[in-house]
């Protein structure tokens, strides 16, 4: 029955994939009822303020939609295009906040106080905190720092102390070896 | 030699990339299908772990927003379709090689869309069906069948014509659905929309020539 369910879920994701490439109205609509609060989340746990997450969820959305190269059927689901699209919208803009912030304690002028970002294990799904436990402490550090806290890979290796290529290839094998296992948790 | 972006994938999709590298691996990636491919598992992978965090809901205000902001897009994109289509037709008389391979490609489409509307059908216990009612008064043999949970929605237009159109109707607006997808006698159109819809209307020429009433 999981089987068959997953099989039918698969199937529906390939169908919205494709109306979503063609830019059938339906999907748009569609993909915002299933992913919407997914990505408000993604964004919100990057900005922790509701309104800017509701702003970049937004931005990213439209401009997604009104650029037809945006996404294509062959590069995989809705979901997770999505997903990182939000993501990486909400790390600029967290970043260009403490940019600005920076500035302005620089040229003397009060600056709003930029919250810095927690990094902490706050996942709640147990099947993507055990596999982010199995990971080699190095290499869910490095990890950690990538994704709950929006760190660029330089200053993740200011922080560790350690050289640029050893970083990189931590969070990359760190990455790949999550995705691995929670695809073929997936497919079971 | 090609310099593949190996690592710099799954920074890239962390977001951990300056905006030099960044640039870097979004030129790669467009022309070399190993390192996309191990970009779009990267951003799966990301996908899995954001999906374990906690789910907030936004405020009803985005979904109107977006609703608003997208709406003239698509309007727009009409035209664009509209433009490509006449294109479309003056190469008719040039490259009827090139036509007979993209409408291949439309049919082969629209043939796996129907393939897993059947499933769909073929894995349910029950579904409704309901027809659609003209608004000439002309006989009309179009029906929509659907999930009974409002989970999918199958619209059948038999003989139809091309630019038929499927819209949802309610509290007074329509929201365009999609295009029916013609092959030989028929027409469909498969939505697996999780979302309760009560009236459906069939369009041709952007007027409305059809309506169906859903009960659940």
């Amino acid at each position: 029955m999981a089987t068959a369910a997953t099989s039918r879920q698969g199937a529906e994701e390939a169908t919205l994939a494709q109306a979503f490439a063609r830019r059938e109205t339906w999907a748009f609509d569609e993909a915002y009822r299933r992913y919407g609060s997914l990505l408000f989340s993604v964004a919100l746990n990057v900005l922790h303020n509701a309104e800017e997450a509701e702003d970049c969820v937004h931005d990213v959305l439209v401009r997604v939609w009104k650029n037809p190269q945006a996404f294509a059927v062959n590069r995989g689901t809705v979901r997770a295009f999505l997903v990182v699209c939000v993501r990486n919208d909400a790390i600029s803009r967290q970043r260009s906040a403490a940019r600005r912030a920076r500035l302005s304690q620089r040229i003397g002028q009060e600056s709003e106080p930029v919250e810095e970002l927690e990094i902490e294990d706050y996942i709640e799904h147990a099947r993507v905190r055990e596999a982010l436990a199995e990971l080699p402490d190095e290499q869910r550090q490095a990890l950690t720092l990538a994704y709950f806290g929006g760190k660029t890979h330089v200053e993740i290796a200011q922080a560790l102390d350690q050289p640029l290529g050893t970083v990189k290839s931590r969070i990359s094998l760190g990455l790949r070896k999550i995705g691995a296992k929670l695809a073929a948790e997936g497919s079971r | 030699m090609i310099e593949h972006i190996e690592e710099l994938a799954e920074l890239y999709v962390l977001g951990s990339l300056d905006d030099l590298e960044r640039q870097r691996v979004e030129r790669h990636v467009s022309s070399c299908l190993p390192c996309a491919t191990r970009v779009y598992k990267a951003e799966q992978a990301v996908a899995e772990i954001a999906s374990g965090q906690p789910l907030y809901e936004p405020s009803h205000v985005l979904g109107r927003r977006l609703r608003e902001a997208v709406r003239p897009a698509v309007r727009q994109h009409h035209w664009v379709t509209a433009g490509i289509a006449f294109a479309a037709a003056l190469a008719i008389a040039f490259i009827p090689t090139w036509l007979a391979v993209d409408r291949t490609r439309v049919v082969t489409q629209a043939m796996l869309q129907d393939e897993r509307a059947l499933a769909r059908i073929a894995s349910e216990p029950s579904f409704n069906r309901a027809a659609f009612v003209s608004t000439r008064n002309i006989r009309m043999d179009a029906k929509v069948l659907y999930g009974p949970r409002g989970d999918w929605y199958y619209v059948v237009v038999m003989h139809p014509r091309p630019g038929m159109q499927v819209a949802y109707v309610h509290n007074g607006r329509m929201e365009m659905l999609g295009s029916v997808a013609m092959h030989g006698e028929s027409g469909t159109l498969y939505l697996p929309v999780n979302h309760k819809m009560e009236q459906l209307a069939l369009l041709e020429d952007n007027t409305v020539i059809a309506n169906a009433r859903l009960i659940y």
